[in-house]
């Protein structure tokens, strides 16, 4: 007999391919601040010892039904150490990442790092070999990182990034191509380093929902779509939670197949109805209102309802808009797992 | 020719034009056009730079590259604006990103928003700790404090800040108020702040406000 944890697996691989499934799976996005919280480990340590980060992850996992796989979570601190930013760590808080190209002359620094042997990429490699020896490679992911936009953003500093789209697009461009390369390198790094299990590639660009249609077309889309187009018998998941309303049919155009907890305050039945049929949605469950601040019974209605939503013909994942916070109580993550088998039965 | 060179310089300013707008100040200064008279142009084009934005004509790129276009025309002004212009009785305003934080947008963009006011801000940056906001106010004695904050673990800081405040009975010398996506009119109250700004726009409202019921 399947466990819930296969079962809920096989329900994803269906709905990514726009498939209707028995059953609307659940996806939990839980990263560093709800970990590290839930483990009772500081922040710091979670991030600079394998083995914590690793147990706090176990912890959760044998908690919530087994159904979210353990992961290197250097996302971010990853791609800009290897770029030069300097990072400030805080104690019980997320890393501080500072930007390196200050005066537009600076871009003359930055170049494609190596993606086997720089700063924390090289400790991602080294967690996720660690975490492989812990509990299987099945039970490990390592296709997720940071998108090229903002990385630009957070190698030049957003407001200077946004300020060098209109006035020093030559600059803006020149960044763009560094960090697209670098993502690209880092992802054929980590397809090598998984092997055959390398099943998906996943993005994550908050920025660019700043950025007006045109813009959107000039400065993000071309990049992102690089990366997937660069890795095509991949499912290709990008994640925003910055308001991509305005540009929402750009996103089947980088070769977007799974957009993933996105902008919660999203009206997800106008998502559903302009790209839906091509695009498979994960979310909308409202982090902090809902989540965290709801009781576990606000919390089943709002998963009701975006299922009612988003589940027709297929093609959805019962998730957050965003990422479950830090102090989430645990019954309302229950109550949201339980929802997607009480409410999103097709019938 | 007056009438010409201030109707280019507006354009230039709300196609975001930064070179042709530079040069077009040096011009008009040339040309005997009062820096007073300059300065206008630039925030009625500003000011329609803003109603773009509000018609999603215009995005958050354009009202960041709006903000360093008047900054460096403000520069070629500065020498030129007399002691009685708008600036010599200017009131101050402090503003920061809270500590253990490093999103600077809604600041900047506040920044932008509020220079047809006249204020004289000045800018802490961003991860600002407590401290660093009590020092500013001892030193350059604001009116108005702008605190902004992104993410939800940082917005503690605020209340901080203003504790402080009251701790160095700082508190009555200074209006405080308080914005970024997590913070809600509700926290603001909670926390003591005399005011919430939804965005920029409505920062600017509120300020406005105060300006004008002289604080």
């Amino acid at each position: 007999m399947k466990s819930f944890r296969q079962l809920n697996a096989e329900r994803v691989a269906q709905a990514e391919k726009l498939g209707k499934p028995d059953c609307v799976p659940v996806s939990l996005s839980m990263h560093h601040p709800f970990f590290a919280e839930f483990a009772k480990v500081k922040v710091v340590s979670y991030f600079n010892d394998p083995k914590v980060m690793t147990e706090a992850q176990l912890l959760a996992r044998r908690r919530f039904y087994e159904l979210r796989n353990l992961y290197p979570d250097y996302v971010i601190v990853a791609e800009t150490s290897a770029l030069g930013c300097k990072i400030k760590w805080q104690e019980d808080d997320s890393p501080l990442i500072f930007p390196i190209i200050e005066k537009p002359e600076d871009v003359k620094k930055l170049e494609v790092p190596d993606c086997y042997h720089s700063a924390y990429m090289a400790i991602s490699i080294a967690t996720y070999r660690y975490m492989e020896e812990k509990v299987g490679r099945e039970n490990v992911d390592f296709w997720y990182s940071l998108g090229p936009f903002d990385l630009a953003c957070l190698v030049r500093g957003q407001s200077r990034f946004f300020a060098d789209v209109k006035n020093r697009p030559e600059l803006a461009r020149e960044i763009l191509e560094i960090t697209t390369r670098t993502i690209i390198e880092w992802t054929k790094v980590r397809e090598e380093v998984v092997g055959e299990k390398f099943e998906r590639v996943g993005l994550g660009d908050d920025f660019p929902g700043f950025l007006g249609p045109k813009l959107f077309r000039e400065f993000a889309l071309p990049y992102i779509r690089r990366v997937f187009e660069t890795f095509p018998n991949r499912i290709h998941y990008w994640h925003s939670d910055g308001d991509v309303t305005k540009v929402l049919e750009l996103i089947p155009e980088m070769h977007v197949e799974v957009f993933n907890n996105f902008y919660p305050d999203a009206d997800i039945s106008e998502f559903k109805r302009r790209i839906g049929d091509k695009v498979c949605l994960v979310g909308n469950v409202h982090p902090l209102k809902i989540m965290l601040r709801g009781t576990p019974d606000e919390v089943e209605r709002e998963c009701k309802r975006q299922i009612e939503l988003a589940a027709p013909n297929g093609g959805y994942i019962l998730s957050t808009g965003g990422e479950i916070p830090r102090g989430t109580p645990e019954e309302n993550i229950i109550a949201m797992i339980r929802s997607a088998e009480k409410y999103g039965i097709y019938k | 020719m007056i009438t010409d060179i201030k109707e280019e310089l507006f354009k230039s300013v709300v196609e975001l034009n930064m070179e042709k707008t530079i040069d077009l100040c040096k011009v008009a200064l040339e040309h005997g056009i009062e820096a007073k008279g300059i300065l206008e142009v630039l925030l009625k084009g500003l000011d329609e730079i803003g109603k773009r934005y509000e018609r999603s004509e215009y995005f958050i790129p354009e009202l960041i590259a709006a903000g360093e276009l008047m900054k460096e025309a403000l520069e070629i002004l500065k020498p030129h604006l007399a002691s009685k212009e708008p600036g010599a009785k200017r009131v101050k305003m402090v503003i920061g990103t809270v500590e253990g934080d490093i999103h600077d947008i809604g600041k900047n963009l506040v920044i932008t928003l509020l220079l047809p006011l006249g204020l004289e801000i000045i800018d802490l940056g961003v991860d600002v700790p407590a401290e660093k906001f009590i020092e500013a106010v001892k030193i350059h004695k604001p009116k108005i404090l702008g605190l902004s904050a992104l993410l939800t673990t940082t917005m503690p800081q605020m209340k901080k800040v203003i504790e402080t405040l009251k701790k160095e009975n700082l508190r009555d010398t200074v209006k405080v108020i308080v914005g970024g996506r997590p913070v809600t009119p509700e926290f603001a109250r909670e926390i003591g702040a005399d005011a919430y700004g939804e965005d920029g726009f409505s920062a600017r409202e509120i300020i406005s406000k105060w300006i004008m019921e002289d604080l």
